[in-house]
This record gives C-alpha cells, structure tokens and sequence, in this order.
C-alpha cells in the first residue's frame, strides 16, 4: 500500500523539483513526461505549456531588449555624426542633451554645460532698434518663438566657448512636438565665419 | 517531411544567436553568417530554402547579397529585416521584385515566425 502511494507521488516530486528550477528562471528544465491520463498526467503537461509559454516570453523580452538597444544606438549615432552643434533643450531653453561636436568645436563638456540655460552660452545678434528698443533677453525672444510652435532658421548669434572666444554661428531651433504640444526644442548652430565678431570676447 | 534550411545573414552576434535560437526551437535547420562573404559561401555549399539578411552589413549591404543571391540561388525567397537606417517606403520601391517581405527589426519573434512560415508555404506550393 505503501509502495504504490509512493510511487503514485513521485512524478509530483519530479513536477515540484521543475517548478523550484521554473522558479530560478531555468527554463530549459526537464519536465517529466508522463502517459497517465489522470490529473498527475494533466499537471505535467500544463507544466510543460506554462514552462514552454515563459520560455517565449523571455525570447520576445530579449529580443524587443536587442531590438530597442539597436535602435538606440544607431540614432545616437546619427546624432552624434551629425557637423553641426547639436543642443537638446527643455520648454525654459535649459540643456539637456549635446553631441560630441559642441566639445569638439566649442569645448564645452557635457557634465559642464547640461542643465544650463542655452542663452548663457548663446546670444543673439539683433538689430540694434530690435535688441535695444524692445529691451526683451534672448531667453524671451527664443522662448516665445517656441511657446507658438514656430521654428528659427538661420539666425544669427554668437556662441561663447568653453575658453572664452566668441563664435559666429547660424542658429536653427526647432520646437520638439509631442502630440502636438511643444515639450523642448532642438537648437543646432553651424560656425559662420562672416559672422565672427572682431572684437573678440562677450 | 524534410527540415527546412534558412540561411540568416547578420553581422550582430545577438541577432544571429537569439534568431537562430527562435528558428531552431521552431523546428527549422539555420545556418548563421556574419558576412555577404560566408553567405554566399554558405549557398555554395547548400540551397537554402529562405534567406533572412540584415539590410546593414560589414562589407557589403542587404541589396548587394540579394543581387548576388538572385544569381546563385534563384528563387529562393529573402525576408529583409531592416534596422533604423532605412525609410521603409524607400526600401519597398527597391526591394520591389527583389525581396519577399521586408520585417522591422523591432517587429515580434511570433510576426517573423509567421512571415518564415508563410514564405516557406509559398515556396512548398511551387
């Protein structure tokens, strides 16, 4: 009596050791196959459908992981291929993200210079009526042009270095839209040589 | 009914390992390659009855190996799986005529499944 219930219960130990093994992510474990037709029978192969379903989930996981990782990295690469000075801003023009070539071309480090207002670095070149008789910074003329969703193409402005030299440079800023509302903005800034002042510093 | 062999053309180690691994649990035969090179080597050796090729490849891109393919293997059926790189309508106008069906690499291992399956089942079908 003893002998049949023991071996009644042992495809239940087996099912119990895959389950622990189930449990530390070994999902190549070995799930006892079993030809009994009763609910021990039907355990197994309910065992072996939730261990085979986790087996695809954990395949999807790592593949949308690569997939997601390719794409990261290539778009990263596209950005930081990109010749002009690349600034990623928030809605109040803070810097949150450059590429190698503003370090490259400007000096400036990113851990130096992210979380700063861009107009700290950049100003603009107005008309002098414009830039004196309307008395507004930088940071309202560029924040305004944003809060409408609008783009600036070509502006003139001069960019400060990292060591103080001042640069001509031709300033695009594109408002970056989600669902249609402004979130931040892309700025890139080309070096215009016609544009360098003469005078040297800011 | 005998195996069916893929041959899969990419230059990332995890693509070709993770692939292989979902095409092998499906009961398919894969040959892996990195290059244009050991791809064309590898249909010397055997027909392949689908070819999965990365469209960005060390020495050459997707388009040169199906070109080479259509000379060596004719008609066997390409799944283009792309990556970032390439505008999706662009790729279409080109591939015309060229590729059976092109995959985002971000699509699903179950929709490149049922892409393999039904390119398979239109060859078996000629």
């Amino acid at each position: 009596m003893i002998g049949v219930t023991r071996s009644a219960l042992r495809p239940l130990g087996a099912l119990a050791a895959a389950a622990d093994e189930i449990a530390k992510s070994n999902l190549e474990c070995a799930i006892p196959e079993s030809r009994r037709t009763d609910e021990v029978g039907r355990l197994a192969g309910a065992f072996r459908a939730m261990r085979d379903a986790l087996k695809k989930q954990h395949l999807e996981r790592r593949w949308a992981a690569q997939a997601l990782e390719h794409q990261l990295k290539y778009k990263q690469l596209v950005i930081d291929s990109v010749e002009e000075l690349v600034f990623v801003l928030t809605k109040s023009l803070s810097i949150t993200r450059i590429n190698p070539a503003v370090t490259r071309l400007a000096g400036h480090d990113e851990d130096a210079v992210i979380r700063t207002p861009l107009t700290r670095l950049l100003s603009l070149v107005r008309e002098p009526a414009e830039a004196g008789g309307q008395a507004r910074d930088d940071a309202a003329v560029i924040g305004e042009v944003l809060k409408a969703g609008r783009s600036l193409s070509g502006a003139p402005a001069r960019l400060k270095t990292a060591d103080g030299r001042v640069i001509g440079v031709r300033l695009n800023l594109v408002p970056l839209l989600d669902q249609n509302r402004v979130v931040g903005a892309v700025a890139t800034l080309r070096a215009d040589e016609a544009d360098l002042p003469r005078d040297g510093r800011v | 009914m005998s195996q069916k062999h893929i041959l899969m053309v990419d230059d990332e180690d995890a693509v070709r390992s993770l692939l292989g691994e979902v095409l092998d649990g499906a009961g398919y035969r894969v040959t892996g390659v990195p290059s244009v090179a050991l791809a064309l080597e590898a249909v010397r050796v055997g027909r392949p009855d689908l070819i999965i090729t990365d469209l960005q490849l060390d020495e050459a891109d997707g388009f040169e190996l199906i070109d080479a393919m259509q000379e060596r293997a004719p008609g066997v059926p390409v799944i283009l799986l792309t990556g970032v790189l390439f505008d999706h309508a662009v790729i279409a106008r080109i591939g015309e005529g060229k590729i059976a069906a092109y995959l985002e690499k971000t699509s699903s291992l179950d929709r490149i499944l049922d892409e393999v399956a039904r390119q398979l089942a239109k060859t078996a079908g000629k």
